[in-house]
């Protein structure tokens, strides 16, 4: 039976969002297929790893518990040995219990989990991992590299500015200029690296602009400032695939522009923030929403081929989801953001389009073994004579 | 495990528990544990419901239980301590033969006594009233026909039926002298047949005008030798009920033993059926006799239900009833819980078959599977249990008749038949995906996580955690 090890938690925002992924949506369909020994890898605030069979007890975390474990509970080592396994104290005798993953399964958020660190550490370490690899995840979670990346193809983009934190510190007004000049109010600032709508702020003035820009460098260094599409249709769309892609169903929040999600609406109130509105409003795991999105067949159709398209521009691997905007007067659908690792997997979206949970992650522990084997054919080896001259 | 759990402080609590399971009878009692089913198991599923003499066989077997323990501990520590070890094994059969005695004691000594004084009190209640009775009897299908005749009945006639499960002669009994039976002008008994003359037995005490025999198939085989002896216990009604008011479903078995009326999917005698469409939400038909004619829709899935509701109609405008309520009455008939009970999860739809216990109940479902149009169709079975010496058999006819119904796949509980299944599966050369679940509770809470829009599911039979 192969070991998949389920990494959650980490030193980022989205942390609390993560253990819910982790625990709800991977572990749980997992074990279920009896396919697999499933182990759970904590990593904390702080950044330490702990493995351990109760970390799979959500109350271990509602009950705030968590800490008096990890009070006492030794970290665990990670062994990079031509592969990876798991160490840690068994606290008899002084020895040691260790565990070699055959794959990984990441339900990291945000910041040094879906931002392509832990899958450039897992490609060093040379174990399968699940969804994307490091470059489609460093782009993924840069809005303003994205947004490049898709202007390169073709793919509409509202129109946006980059900022920089130390720049704005520097000359904030001639940053607030330039802004103004090219693009037009109301605007949505957002910090360029976070998920879950941490820090997106939408402004119809100079002086929001300011106050927005200075809370969105309060959690990253690099911001981006674009323009609200009008006649707004907000339309997000899960996609399976290493070659052969599969998209979910396209999704659409029943939200106004002026009441977005924010993370409180996302996640703290089972997504009540957003309106519901009619009676096909589905209460996923991202609050109400229309699934599938009620538009025309050929505007449906012409999300889905942009959907499909970032995906593949931006080198997306297993797992992740595209968020568009369509302007429902022009019917111009515009790439707005990606997100390799969707909250939940996306489960219920997924389970509508006729995927079922446990199917969903054997799937993506398939492709992840699969691009791992194509990754191995790759020659990374070049016998020279180059050392003999010294 | 499943050995050394016979061995705990639980295991008296288990053994008291599986008796009432067995409904007090101590030879099914016993047979069941001398086959060593897994005790931490035995009560997953279900509780014992305490009563005074559920009360006093705990105390009696906890005694045992604690006494047989002293008195290896006492051999052990003053005596010899290797007889003391060999004595150990002797506790559970101890206890096991303790509680079956008091079993067999108290229902001598106190409760057959008394049972006979409530028979007494009930068979002069019954001779008071002026009520139609009808009895249902069969192996499967008695619970569907008795709402049937309820639900339509009852649009025109005052219609009293006996609860739940109550379909053995003691709690007929105990329903009768507890009910305020008076002004109705039908009654519907239930009945249930566990051994060789248990029909004859409720037939006498009920005396009914007319009988529904719903089919036959191999059931409770650990006390009937073959079918021929359940069908003979069903003929049984004959004294009593007159060939002209006895309806049974057309089954060889049945018409080659049974005088009386045959129905089926073809209707009942003149009364003829025709253009029959199933669907998810119900099935609808044309019944008709010469000009005479019923446009009907019922909630009840499947073809099968069909032959029933004839039977119903024609009872029904026997009773008098006019076409329009007859019509408005099996529109009302709904899918009763647990028994072909479709339901929705998740964008999936299941059928939930799990009160199912026989194979003729297996094919129909496996019918309306096949019939029914899905993205994917799972077949969820452990098999069946109590079907004695047959059972390979039985369980190799069902595996063929997953592997006709083509399901896109097929999981099944893991027990001592799920073998037999498979043998069956691979006779009718079934090519789908089949799983073998080693833990149904975990299974069934879990099922939305194996289900995804445009799946069909259907759960057939559930098989209790104290068989193997």
């Amino acid at each position: 039976m192969k070991t998949v090890a389920v990494i959650f938690g980490g030193r980022s925002t989205e942390h609390d969002v993560s253990i819910v992924t982790a625990l709800a949506s991977i572990i749980k369909p997992l074990e279920l297929t009896k396919q697999y020994k499933v182990e759970a890898i904590y990593i904390a605030k702080n950044g330490a790893w702990y493995w351990d069979e109760k970390l799979k007890d959500i109350n271990l975390f509602s009950s705030g518990q968590i800490q008096d474990f990890l009070h006492k509970t030794q970290p665990t080592s990670v062994q990079f040995d031509g592969g990876m396994t798991l160490v840690k104290a068994s606290g008899i005798a002084g020895r040691k219990t260790s565990r070699k993953i055959d794959v990984v399964f990441p339900a990291m958020h945000g910041t040094y989990g879906e931002d392509g660190s832990l899958m450039g550490l897992l490609r060093m370490a040379g174990v399968p991992f699940v969804g994307c690899d490091m470059d489609a995840s460093v782009l993924a979670m840069d809005k303003v590299l994205a947004k490049q990346v898709a202007e390169s193809s073709n793919i509409p983009v509202a129109k946006y500015e980059c900022i920089y934190r130390d720049a704005f510190a520097r000359k904030p007004a001639d940053i607030l200029r330039i802004v103004e000049k090219t693009l037009t109010y109301p605007l949505f600032v957002k910090p360029a690296h976070l998920g879950s709508s941490i820090g997106i702020t939408r402004v119809t003035n100079v002086q929001e602009l300011q106050n927005a820009i200075e809370v969105a460098c309060h959690y990253d260094s690099k911001v981006i400032v674009e323009e609200e599409v009008a006649n707004l249709i907000e339309v997000t769309l899960p996609i399976l695939g290493n070659d052969q892609l599969k998209p979910a169903l396209l999704e659409k929040p029943l939200t106004k522009p002026e009441d977005f999600f924010d993370f409180e609406s996302k996640y703290m109130h089972g997504g009540k923030g957003g309106k519901k509105s009619g009676g096909k409003g589905t209460k996923g795991s991202q609050g109400y929403s229309e699934l599938p999105a009620q538009l025309d067949a050929e505007l449906y159709k012409k999300a889905e081929q942009t959907g499909l398209a970032v995906y593949r521009e931006l080198g997306c691997n297993g797992i992740a989801r595209i968020d568009m905007l369509i302007d429902n007067k022009t019917n111009i659908v515009y790439f707005n953001e990606v997100n390799p690792l969707p909250g939940g997997l996306y489960e219920h979206n997924w389970r509508a389009a006729g995927v079922s949970s446990v199917d969903l992650v054997q799937t993506l522990v398939r492709l992840a073994e699969e691009r791992f084997q194509q990754q191995q054919q790759e020659n990374t080896v070049f016998s020279t004579n180059y050392l003999q001259q010294f | 495990m499943r050995f050394f759990s016979y061995f705990t402080p639980s295991a008296p609590w288990a053994f008291v528990y599986m008796v009432q399971q067995f409904e007090y009878n101590p030879t099914k009692f016993l047979k069941w544990a001398v086959n060593f089913s897994d005790l931490r198991k035995a009560q997953n599923r279900g509780k014992l419901h305490i009563t005074p003499r559920i009360k006093l066989m705990l105390v009696v077997a906890y005694l045992a239980y604690f006494a047989s323990i002293i008195m290896i501990v006492s051999q052990a520590l003053w005596h010899n301590a290797f007889f003391a070890i060999g004595g150990i094994i002797f506790v559970p059969f101890f206890c096991i033969s303790v509680v079956y005695v008091v079993t067999v004691v108290l229902q001598k000594t106190i409760i057959n006594p008394v049972q006979n004084r409530e028979m007494l009190a009930a068979i002069q209640k019954l001779a008071s009233s002026k009520a139609l009775r009808i009895a249902v009897l069969g192996s499967y299908g008695k619970t569907t026909m008795k709402e049937l005749l309820v639900t339509v009945i009852s649009e025109a006639r005052k219609i009293i039926a006996t609860p739940g499960n109550k379909n053995i002669l003691i709690s007929q009994v105990r329903w009768v002298n507890n009910s305020t039976l008076g002004n109705e002008d039908v009654y519907v008994f239930e009945y249930g047949e566990a051994k060789p003359g248990d029909i004859a037995k409720l037939a006498h005490f009920s005396k009914p005008e007319i009988a529904i025999i719903t089919g036959i198939a191999p059931a409770h085989m650990d006390a009937y030798p073959d079918l021929d002896s359940i069908v003979k216990d069903f003929a049984s009604i004959s004294s009593v009920v007159d060939a002209s008011e006895t309806y049974f479903n057309n089954q060889k078995l049945l018409k080659d033993n049974i005088k009386g009326s045959a129905y089926d999917i073809d209707g009942l005698g003149k009364w003829k059926v025709s253009n029959v469409s199933v669907s998810i939400t119900g099935t609808d038909f044309t019944l008709s006799n010469g000009n005479d004619r019923l446009e009907l829709r019922t909630g009840l899935l499947g073809m099968h239900q069909i032959g029933p509701i004839t039977a119903v109609v024609v009872i029904a405008k026997k009773l008098g009833l006019s076409n329009q309520q007859i019509i408005t009455g099996v529109s009302k008939t709904t899918p009763f819980e647990h028994r072909m009970h479709p339901r929705q999860l998740g964008g999936a739809w299941i059928i939930d078959d799990t009160y199912n216990g026989n194979v003729e109940g297996m094919r129909a479902g496996l019918e309306l599977l096949k019939a029914l149009s899905a993205k994917r169709k799972i077949y969820v079975t452990p098999g069946l249990v109590d079907q004695g010496t047959e059972s390979e058999n039985i369980h190799k006819q069902l595996g063929d008749l997953i592997a006709q119904a083509k399901p896109d796949k097929v999981v099944l509980m893991q027990n001592s038949v799920t073998s037999h299944i498979q043998a069956g599966l691979s006779a009718g050369n079934y090519d789908g995906e089949v799983t073998i679940e080693n833990n149904p509770l975990e299974y069934y809470t879990n099922l939305e996580h194996f289900l995804a829009a445009g799946d069909l599911v259907m759960l057939q039979n559930d098989w209790p955690d104290s068989y193997r």
